[in-house]
């Protein structure tokens, strides 16, 4: 099992993460942002990930980088998760992509790393009006990880 | 057992590293990026709520009802 990710720096909150992609295009900056969706309280958190712009220094999840390397930036993410999960460990995790086809990227990397994610997260998936826990070959709408509180 | 060895021995690995702490990260959590994707998900939770914290499987009728649907839409061919 390949793991290789990259070195992550974390704020003094543990809400916010940062590491650096290296690829054919040069260091391209991440951030990883966990923050409270207020109206439901500090239940949920959403997921918002992208690239640091660096002229203006803000973040913008927008940008297709495309640095070949998306399987260690996933891994690299999970482990921000993870880190998040350890501090916040009843905080469930709410990801969805901000267009169809990131939303499809997310699925696929859960399905590739289902096996991994299933011990330490329960997965669920919102598909045809309703919360089902998730399963390979669905394509979901959005995405809901709880921690397995025994697992860390 | 020895998945679940093979799992830990993984997680392990997966962790070792320790998460720096950089004491002086500017805070992004009013970037428009990140408001945009809270608007995104406080809709979304106000028009479909959440789960309980059941963790129900999709019945085998509805699951291959989904599945003819994706596959008609070119999804999972």
């Amino acid at each position: 099992m390949n793991l290789d990710q990259y070195p992550i720096i974390s704020d003094l909150s543990h809400l916010l993460y940062k590491f650096e992609s290296i690829g054919p295009k040069g260091i391209i900056k991440k951030v990883i942002q966990y923050t409270p969706v207020k109206s439901i309280g500090k239940k949920i958190y959403n997921l918002s990930f992208g690239d640091l712009n660096e002229i203006n220094g803000v973040p913008d999840d927008t940008i297709d980088s495309n640095n070949n390397d998306t399987k260690k930036i996933s891994i690299t993410v999970a482990r921000s998760a993870l880190e998040f999960s350890s501090q916040f460990p009843h905080a469930r995790i709410l990801v969805i992509g901000s267009t169809k086809s990131r939303t499809r990227l997310y699925q696929m990397t859960f399905r590739k790393h289902f096996e991994e994610i299933d011990k330490l997260f329960d997965i669920q998936g919102y598909i045809e009006y309703d919360w089902r826990k998730f399963e390979s070959g669905i394509n979901y709408e959005a995405f809901l990880f709880t921690k397995k509180l025994n697992k860390l | 057992m020895k998945k679940n060895l093979k799992l830990s021995k993984a997680l392990k690995e997966f962790t070792k590293d320790p998460i720096l702490i950089d004491e002086n990260m500017p805070d992004y959590s009013n970037a428009p990026f990140v408001l945009r994707k809270l608007e995104i998900a406080e809709k979304f939770i106000a028009e479909h709520g959440l789960p309980e914290t059941s963790n129900i499987k999709l019945t085998a009728k509805k699951r291959k009802k989904i599945l003819d649907k994706q596959k008609a839409k070119g999804l999972n061919p």
